[in-house]
């Protein structure tokens, strides 16, 4: 008698452990996605502003070819003389635009607008001025495209997360299903557009990925999706490449750097 | 005082380089005269009146004139020579030839014999060097001298008190131009005197001299007469005409009394040449060729006097004045008339030296323009600290009255935090922005060691602003 009593006690304790288990699991779920939705919502935005400036960089960079090869013409031959003031406009337009969109590159941030006080700048310094500035601009664009991939790449990864934790709360989902190891079909039922590759894992000899719970459970949901990068933990081609630009780690979010510096397998995928 | 060298300046202890206005000599006359075209060109109110004045003037002669009206004509065209200016082209002595009523009988000769003069009248006074074959440079300078003795006697006492000048009270000074009433005066005034014989000294602003008026003479036969000439020559060889040829050949005679024959009988030549000097009138610039003294020299004598007065207040005074010296000596005459301790009109506020900016420079031109004002105020601070408060009361000062650029003279060059403060004012300060420039010793005696090197201390003021700019961005 005491014994099945006791194993009833045991099997109800088991059975509220359980359901406490699973009930915090579900909560720890629930916060995820909203965390996972407000990163999302931070990626989208910063993808925007790039595009946006990605748009802009391409236009000023259009419109500064023809003004540099008009204004190379021009100089020929006419090193003393100073520039109009449509010129002198024009050029000051050029590299405050272009300060305003490439803030952070420490060789145009020494560029500055011309001061003409009396005397507008002669030709050759505008067009050396000219030609700085538009190399700057290069190397801008250089930057952004490469933001522009590792963004659209978190933005994904945000994606397949929500729709991963979507399923696992989904109260409709098919029952029977383990709702810890959602497959990429799964998944992909909640995300539109294609699941991110990144957060999918292989288990044993099993040829299928799942969603890799456990990595997501390892680290908070903005970290895991390099919303809050600072670049403090780059390596060294990121140093290199910031040597090379000019431009500031911290401006720009790169997953692939923090990652590397952590060791994670998935780095190469990236 | 006879036995002194006649080149040796009659004001003693002033340089040329660092007043306003032309010292005159012991012994010959400054070789430069009154151009008055350069109050025409002014930008300040006060020299484009007093060029009104000398249109006014000669204008009610010719209107004299032209009633026939000649006994009044001559009191009003009476022009004696002005030796208080010492001004003129006579090498030897003071006076100059002494044609006053020679003068006069002149004037009203060419006015009678131009029916078109009358007509027209006259749009500058230097255009009777074109028209009658007596009038020249020296001439027009004693006109404007006449018609602006009131003037130059208020500038003179303006003068001695800046520069603490010895003065006699009640000096007789006759023949003064009233405006008001257009008539020929005589007062007695408190002026400085030549030692030697009593007689008054008038000082004359550094600006409106020239060695030869912008409009001159020898400048109109070589440009506006000649093409003229060539015209004539032109159509003499089409039409081979024995007549032309005659007329031609009588005309070609650029002797001055056949060229005023000419001017007076079409003065459309006259016109087509004053229109173009006015055009080109940036270009006419006040002499500085009378100035002997070595500029090195006096660099050096200032620098010295620099490195002497200690920073504090007790020394604030002199300071002030070698500043004042040191800007007339590196900006005059794109600076003009500087003025200490010159207040508001309600009294509440002082500033240390005020100058009037007429330059023709690219630079000062676009400081006139581009921060609002004929005025640029130099602050003087006789410390080695300079504070946030010396900063906030120039940026006061600074305004619609006296233009948005103020240049602070101090010991030392400012702090970082003074520096940002100045930064601060002009980005505080949107859309009309204050600019403060700061010059230390260090940086007065760079622009000093310039302009001993015949250097522009202007451009270097011009890259000084260029960098505030710059480091504002």
């Amino acid at each position: 008698m005491n014994k099945s009593a006791s194993k009833a006690e045991r099997a109800e304790a088991k059975k509220e452990r359980e359901d406490r288990e699973k009930r915090e699991l579900r909560e720890r779920r629930e916060r995820q996605l909203a965390e996972a939705e407000k990163a999302a919502e931070t990626l989208e935005g910063r993808l925007k502003l790039a595009l946006s400036a990605e748009r802009r960089c391409h236009v000023l960079l259009d419109h500064s070819k023809g003004f540099y090869e008009e204004l190379d013409k021009l100089a020929k031959g006419k090193s003393l003389l100073e520039v109009t003031p449509l010129m002198l406009e024009q050029a000051n337009n050029i590299i405050r635009d272009t300060k305003e969109l490439a803030g952070g590159d420490i060789y145009l941030d020494r560029i500055k607008q011309f001061v003409a006080a009396g005397n507008n700048p002669v030709y050759p310094d505008v067009l050396v001025i000219t030609r700085m500035v538009r190399d700057g601009m290069v190397r801008f664009r250089k930057i952004l495209e490469k933001r522009l991939v590792i963004l659209k790449v978190s933005l994904s990864k945000a994606e397949t997360v929500i729709g991963a934790l979507t399923y696992f709360l989904d109260d409709d989902a098919r029952d029977g299903e383990d709702k810890n190891c959602p497959n990429r079909e799964n998944v992909e039922l909640y995300v539109d557009g294609n699941v991110s590759d990144l957060c999918f894992s292989k288990y044993g000899n099993c040829d299928e990925e799942y969603f890799d719970f456990e990595k997501l459970d390892r680290q908070p949901i903005a970290e895991y999706l390099s919303v809050n990068e600072t670049g403090e933990a780059n390596g060294t081609a990121a140093n290199a490449e910031e040597e090379e630009s000019g431009v500031d780690s911290a401006d720009l979010d790169t997953p692939d750097r923090r990652e590397k510096g952590q060791g994670e397998e998935e780095d190469n995928e990236v | 005082m006879s036995l002194l060298d006649p080149r040796a300046p009659l004001i003693l202890g002033v340089s040329q380089y660092d007043v306003d206005f032309v010292i005159p000599r012991v012994g010959i006359d400054v070789p430069v005269g009154i151009d008055p075209f350069l109050l025409y060109k002014s930008r300040d109110s006060e020299y484009r009146q007093l060029h009104g004045y000398l249109l006014e003037a000669f204008g009610a002669g010719i209107e004299a004139i032209r009633h026939r009206h000649l006994e009044e004509a001559g009191r009003i065209l009476d022009f004696p020579e002005v030796s208080a200016i010492g001004m003129g082209y006579t090498q030897r002595s003071k006076r100059g030839s002494g044609v006053g009523s020679y003068l006069t009988g002149l004037i009203i000769k060419t006015v009678l014999g131009s029916p078109s003069l009358q007509e027209r009248g006259i749009r500058h006074v230097e255009e009777m060097q074109l028209l009658s074959a007596g009038i020249g440079p020296d001439r027009v300078s004693d006109i404007a001298a006449n018609i602006l003795k009131r003037f130059l006697i208020e500038y003179t006492k303006r003068q001695c008190v800046i520069w603490s000048l010895p003065v006699k009270n009640g000096v007789p000074v006759n023949h003064i131009y009233d405006v008001s009433s257009g008539q020929w005066t005589d007062s007695y005034e408190d002026l400085p005197v030549n030692p030697d014989d009593g007689s008054p000294i008038l000082l004359v602003p550094r600006r409106m001299v020239r060695v030869l008026p912008w409009i001159n003479y020898d400048d109109f036969l070589r440009t506006e007469f000649n093409a003229y000439l060539a015209a004539k020559r032109q159509a003499a060889a089409k039409h081979l005409n024995n007549y032309v040829k005659e007329q031609s050949g009588q005309i070609e005679s650029n002797t001055k009394p056949h060229v005023t024959t000419v001017t007076r009988s079409d003065i459309s030549l006259v016109e087509r040449y004053v229109r173009s000097r006015e055009q080109h009138s940036t270009e006419a610039r006040p002499a500085l060729d009378y100035i002997d003294e070595d500029a090195c020299i006096e660099a050096e004598k200032l620098k010295a006097r620099l490195a002497a007065i200690q920073p504090g207040r007790e020394h604030a005074v002199d300071y002030q004045r070698l500043v004042l010296e040191i800007s007339n000596f590196l900006f005059n005459p794109e600076l003009i008339d500087g003025q200490p301790e010159v207040r508001t009109i309600d009294g509440t506020e002082r500033r240390d030296i005020i100058f009037t900016n007429d330059s023709d420079e690219s630079f000062w031109n676009y400081v006139r323009t581009t921060h609002d004002g004929i005025l640029v105020m130099f602050e003087a601070k006789n410390t080695n600290e300079l504070g946030l408060t010396e900063i906030n009361q120039t940026a006061t000062y600074l305004g619609d009255r006296i233009g948005r650029l103020g240049i602070v003279v101090t010991r030392r060059p400012p702090p970082e935090t003074v520096q940002r403060k100045v930064f601060s004012v002009w980005n505080d300060s949107a859309p009309q922005r204050k600019v403060i420039l700061i010059l230390s010793d260090n940086q007065l005696r760079e622009l000093m060691d310039l302009r001993c090197q015949n250097g522009s201390p202007t451009k270097w003021m011009q890259n000084h602003y260029r960098m505030f700019r710059t480091s504002v961005q």
